[in-house]
């Protein structure tokens, strides 16, 4: 049981400070180390616990907290809660105490004359990143032609109106219920 | 309206109100359309910041690591009241989601094999796969014609995606390279 609080608070805890650009860019570091070597979860419970995540209200990087939860299950409910809160606190404190400082620091950003050069060099690697996700969780769901089809069109639909995505999420479980997917 | 964005910063908004307006913002946040209603609770209708403060804290919330959204409440909490506005921003962000998440969760792991919610949560899966790639095309699509941003893009792309490559390794290789293949362009064209 300690072992693995030692693992999850230590993971999350140098991983955090990696999670350049936005959560989502470590996903498929998640998916490494939480499915590949870890064995906390199969491919398809990750792209279940993403999907959760992504539907609920907050910030997406809670499915850590999912993540934590299950690796804790195995010991029951309440050590897979005590997991994830383990683990919510080691993914947000990191990045709290730098940005702390960095407001305290920075009173107007153009102090930081590499501002946009390390914005450019960031967001080049993250867009990869993204789209090793997309890649990762595509892989991971295992759903049928129908699927697909549902896959493509929010795919579109994201990328090229405004539409908010939870209508597309509801859609989808509400058609899956249906037995449609 | 930019008169009232030229006030400065008031001084006797509460703990309260900041973990208050931080929890607004967070539920009515889905799938990461956060920052443009961040910004119109936070500049239009509380007026605790102006548009291009708004902006600055963005741009430095972006490339320090972490959610965007945490680093924003935390830099606009801290901002407002001091390392106490930047707890109650925190908390107020992620406390009711967490729950919601967390009891989602519990579910999830103890009713996944009833048949119904297994069907649901396959629309619902795939579903969120078309979330990430319409979001990475979205983003994408200003930089496809950038030749470097395609190279290390790519490049991050291959390896962690296809390759499986830790990312760790990955990017400490790619990103001190980025970082001196911008700066060395930067430098010639400064409009860039």
């Amino acid at each position: 049981m300690i072992k693995i609080a030692l693992i999850i608070a230590t993971f999350f805890l140098c991983i955090s400070l990696l999670a350049v650009g936005g959560g989502k860019a470590i996903i498929p570091e998640l998916h490494h180390e939480a499915v590949g070597v870890r064995h906390w979860m199969t491919d398809k419970q990750f792209v279940e616990v993403y999907a959760i995540a992504q539907a609920a209200p907050g910030p997406g990087m809670l499915i850590v907290s999912l993540i934590g939860y299950k690796a804790g299950l195995e010991y029951g409910i309440w050590f897979g809660l005590i997991c994830a809160l383990l683990a919510t606190a080691a993914m947000f404190t990191p990045p709290f105490l730098l940005c702390y400082g960095a407001s305290r620091a920075f009173k107007r950003y153009q102090e930081m004359p590499w501002h946009d050069v390390a914005q450019k060099a960031a967001s080049s690697v993250t867009l990869g990143l993204l789209f090793a996700t997309a890649l990762i969780v595509a892989r991971g769901s295992d759903h049928g032609v129908a699927g697909w089809i549902l896959t493509a069109i929010t795919a579109c639909l994201v990328a090229f109106t405004k539409v908010n995505p939870l209508i597309l999420m509801a859609a989808g479980a509400v058609l899956g219920l249906l037995g449609w997917i | 309206m930019s008169e009232i964005s030229k006030d400065p910063v008031p001084l006797n908004v509460s703990y309260m109100q900041i973990a208050l307006t931080f929890n607004q913002i967070a539920l009515s946040s889905f799938g990461g359309g956060l920052n443009s209603f961040a910004r119109i609770v936070l500049v239009d209708r509380k007026a605790w910041l102006t548009d291009d403060e708004f902006l600055e804290a963005l741009s430095v919330c972006q490339i320090l690591p972490g959610p965007n959204t945490v680093n924003m409440a935390v830099f606009i909490g801290s901002r407002l009241r001091g390392w106490r506005g930047a707890i109650a921003a925190f908390f107020g962000l992620i406390t009711i989601p967490l729950i919601i998440v967390l009891a989602a969760g519990v579910a999830y792991f103890q009713s996944r094999d009833i048949p119904s919610v297994r069907a649901a949560l396959g629309g619902l899966a795939a579903a969120a796969v078309g979330l990430v790639f319409g979001m990475s095309i979205k983003l994408a699509s200003k930089h496809f014609r950038d030749p470097l941003f395609v190279l290390f893009g790519g490049t991050t792309f291959m390896l962690v995606g296809v390759f499986r490559f830790s990312m760790i390794p990955v990017l400490l290789l790619l990103i001190p390279i980025a970082w001196w293949a911008f700066s060395r362009r930067d430098k010639k064209a400064p409009s860039a």
